[in-house]
């Protein structure tokens, strides 16, 4: 119904952004890496870069007791609302349950910062439903590490989780894809089940924070396959990244056909960061926020993680101008916080040449894999041999258009010739001959995965 | 008990974990052996006293301060000391600390993390119960209706939806104009050759007058509109030459314990005031004086420095950061953000 695959055009689009000015005033302790500081700086270049009045600009109303124990067990909330630094020891057990008090401390004003927080995402997804706006940011939210019983990760009060549910009301299904460098937990955990929220996250996986994310977990019960988990290694580039985003998400919108999108825009996959080891700039992070601009269909863009501040207002900059489409110059404009973006007072980050352990055999591996799942979703077994029907996006992602029209003096680009997976069994010649190790269908490859996947897959590859 | 079967597995964080989150139960625990077993109490209890001391000690020697309310730490030590009075093998130190970072306290900027291996191996799954873990899903609405959102309004603070809104040749007209009315009123206004930079309230006041300029400029002054002011009272005033000495002081002390420092020296200031104040004097030259006065400035006391979080210390390992604990990473930061041009935070 919605999403009828990307527009070609840069269409005008309607964009909501929440922001409330306390936020910045919040602080999580001497020493702490998340700085709500950062959420500041990204709208004091907002304001400067004059893409404020771009926008449609909303001081969200903070979530209710009642708005947050939508998700959250009342017992947690109620712990979150009476416990401060002044009266912590007589919460010192709940403190352990709730898992407060080491990487999510117990700071002034914590109460307010999540209301803030998880107001801003429930007032962004209220707007769309009501079709006010084709996208709603809320670069204060996006804490996607809390569980319905206890904070994690430097995140108290899932606002994501709020906000989906808000979306579920009017939306049949909504898609979550998370691009922090740390994989997307709380909200995984959260929709784990159902089928009507696909969770789709792309993170460092292997002795990293939170430790979920395995490419083998995909939901469980209803919904088995709608988690969807990408896990990466250090160094990855913009290259890398969209060489994987694109194919996996085109697939994803292919089969989930999401009535709404959220983004979490988490900056720590950023290079430079002081806890992600990624490698990205802002132009491959922004990119994905462009990804689904292209498509016509609802986008709520939250913010999430990023431990150099100037780095995080600098990309979440860059992708308000993404969401209004307005090209912004690379020289940053004068603003309160200017003197934090020294030296060089520009607005994109360079890539390091640190290693990419993500080498084109792993990447093609994964996609492969993830979307040897998705395949599965909406796979009935009548349908099997009949052509998907005309759909604007299969054609732009239809490997065999490509080849058809190919010069036959030319090799194919290997983004294509990677994906033409060879059964063993099959007789004739494909464009790789012989011995071709990269696509062969191991054994370790197959155990990974429920075998009827792997059958399916080669299949349909036929 | 099966308290004893955990108490002998001192190298697992989840043990710690449950015996902590029991630890109120300890004194009944111990009544009750003492009914079942008559055991010369006089020695353990001795014992107890004296490990609870040591520790104490201990902790001063580490921490290098009383803590602020001390406690909490005592009894948590003198529940050590049960503990250790059976099990011998108990290394206090580990305990204290495990403790002590549930406490929300000190153990920051000490190597005591070194100690620590994080749960092996690094894997964790999904958890499922739809009572505990998952959200529960609302069923599908088709069509919006209004009664079933409660929730109040937002502020609108800007909007496009008017279809009279000006251009932008119209609104930076507009912007320059009120940059003077702000001259002419002595209230800030943006440097030279930047007066056509988006003004929230200007905008907010636009917006408010129907997109009209003049009566929009007629309404001036204009009331601040997202402005803090939860954080921040509304009638607070900038930091005077006292306050100003006041606060660069309490940083030196306390470091950046906004919520103590407000308790201690600025009583009538919000925590969220210091915040704001801290990050404008960071971009001061009195800030740059000094940093340069303290290099590598660690703070005299630091009673409520957020704990070590072991993941972070993991994650700062693995990254290409270098500090491999928690502890030598809020030194870095503090000595990059202190030492470095760029500000960092």
């Amino acid at each position: 119904m919605n999403s009828n695959g990307p527009l070609q055009d840069h269409g005008k689009r309607r964009v909501a952004y929440y922001y409330d000015s306390n936020i910045g005033n919040y602080y999580y302790g001497q020493g702490h890496v998340m700085k709500p500081h950062r959420i500041r700086m990204t709208h004091h270049l907002v304001l400067n870069y004059g893409l404020y009045r771009n926008l449609e600009i909303f001081r969200p109303f903070p979530a209710s007791f009642d708005d947050m124990t939508r998700f959250h067990s009342e017992e947690y909330m109620t712990f979150l609302k009476s416990a401060n630094p002044d009266n912590l020891k007589q919460f010192n057990k709940q403190m352990l349950k709730f898992n407060v008090g080491e990487d999510c401390p117990l700071f002034d004003g914590l109460y307010e910062f999540c209301q803030l927080s998880s107001g801003g995402s429930l007032a962004a997804a209220t707007k769309l439903n009501k079709k006010k706006v084709d996208i709603a940011i809320n670069w204060m939210g996006g804490l996607h590490h809390a569980k319905k019983s206890e904070a994690s990760g430097f995140c108290y009060t899932n606002d994501i989780v709020l906000g989906i549910l808000e979306l579920l009301k009017y939306h049949k299904r909504v898609l979550y894809v998370d691009i922090d460098v740390h994989h997307g937990d709380g909200v995984e955990e959260a929709f784990y089940t159902t089928d009507r929220v696909m969770t789709v996250s792309f993170h460092k996986y292997g002795d990293f924070f939170p430790g979920t994310g395995d490419l083998k977990d995909i939901g469980a019960g209803k919904g088995k396959l709608y988690s969807v988990n990408v896990p990466l290694r250090d160094g990855i580039t913009d290259t890398s990244y969209q060489s994987i985003f694109k194919p996996i998400m085109t697939k994803v919108m292919e089969r989930f056909d999401p009535c709404a999108v959220v983004l979490q825009c988490g900056a720590d996959s950023l290079n430079g960061d002081r806890l992600g080891p990624f490698n990205l700039t802002l132009k491959g992070h922004g990119e994905c926020a462009r990804f689904f601009r292209s498509y016509n269909v609802p986008l709520m863009m939250v913010g999430g993680g990023g431990y150099t501040p100037r780095n995080v207002a600098r990309c979440w900059t860059y992708e308000t101008s993404i969401a209004v489409d307005k090209e912004v110059p690379n020289e940053l404009p004068y603003n309160d916080y200017f003197e934090y973006f020294g030296p060089n007072y520009k607005l994109h980050l360079e890539a390091s040449n640190v290693a990419n352990e993500n080498n084109a055999e792993l990447l093609t591996n994964l996609t492969n894999d993830v979307i040897a799942n998705l395949e599965q979703l909406t796979f009935v077994p009548s349908v099997q041999m009949q052509p998907i029907g005309p759909d604007a996006l299969s054609k732009l992602s239809d490997d065999s258009l490509i080849v058809d029209a190919a010069d036959p003096d030319r090799r194919l680009p290997s983004e294509i010739t990677d994906r033409m997976i060879q059964d063993d069994g099959d007789f004739y010649d494909g464009e790789r001959e012989g011995d071709d190790r990269r696509n062969d269908n191991d054994a370790k490859r197959a155990a990974q995965f429920e075998s009827e996947a792997g059958d399916e897959k080669r299949q349909k590859n036929e | 008990m099966d308290e004893e079967g955990s108490r002998s597995s001192l190298t697992d964080e989840e043990d710690y974990v449950e015996e902590n989150d029991n630890g109120e139960d300890y004194e009944a625990t111990i009544e009750e052996e003492e009914l079942l077993d008559e055991g010369d109490y006089a020695d353990e209890l001795k014992d107890l006293e004296d490990e609870g001391e040591m520790s104490l000690e201990e902790l001063q020697r580490k921490y290098g301060y009383q803590p602020a309310g001390g406690d909490v730490s005592e009894q948590n030590d003198s529940a050590n000391g049960q503990n250790n009075g059976e099990t011998s093998s108990a290394p206090n130190e580990n305990f204290d600390s495990t403790i002590l970072d549930m406490g929300n306290s000190l153990s920051g900027l000490d190597d005591d993390d070194d100690d620590y291996s994080p749960p092996d191996p690094w894997k964790r799954s999904i958890r499922v119960d739809p009572n505990l873990f998952q959200a529960s899903v609302p069923e599908f609405e088709v069509s919006y209706s209004q009664k079933s959102t409660p929730r109040e309004d937002d502020t609108t603070l800007w909007t496009k939806e008017n279809s009279n809104q000006p251009d932008d040749a119209v609104i930076d007209k507009y912007l320059k104009d009120v940059v003077e009315l702000r001259r002419t009123h002595e209230q800030p206004v943006p440097p030279e050759g930047f007066e056509t930079r988006d003004d929230e309230d200007a905008l907010c006041a636009l917006y408010r007058n129907n997109f009209d300029t003049e009566k929009a400029k007629a309404s001036f002054p204009f009331p601040h509109i997202n402005a803090p002011f939860r954080t921040v009272r509304p009638d607070a005033l900038g930091f005077d030459e006292k306050e100003h000495k006041i606060f660069e002081e309490s940083i030196e002390m306390y470091g950046k314990d906004f919520s103590l420092i407000s308790r201690l020296r600025l009583p009538y200031r919000k925590v969220g005031e210091l915040i704001e104040y801290y990050y404008q004097w960071k971009l001061t030259p009195s800030y740059r004086a000094w940093r340069d006065a303290h290099p590598q400035h660690v703070p005299v006391v630091q009673p409520h420095l957020s704990a070590a979080w072991h993941q972070q210390a993991k994650e700062q390992e693995t990254g290409c950061h270098g500090p491999t604990s928690f502890a030598d990473a809020s030194f870095a930061e503090q000595s990059t953000s202190e030492e470095s041009s760029t500000l960092t935070n």
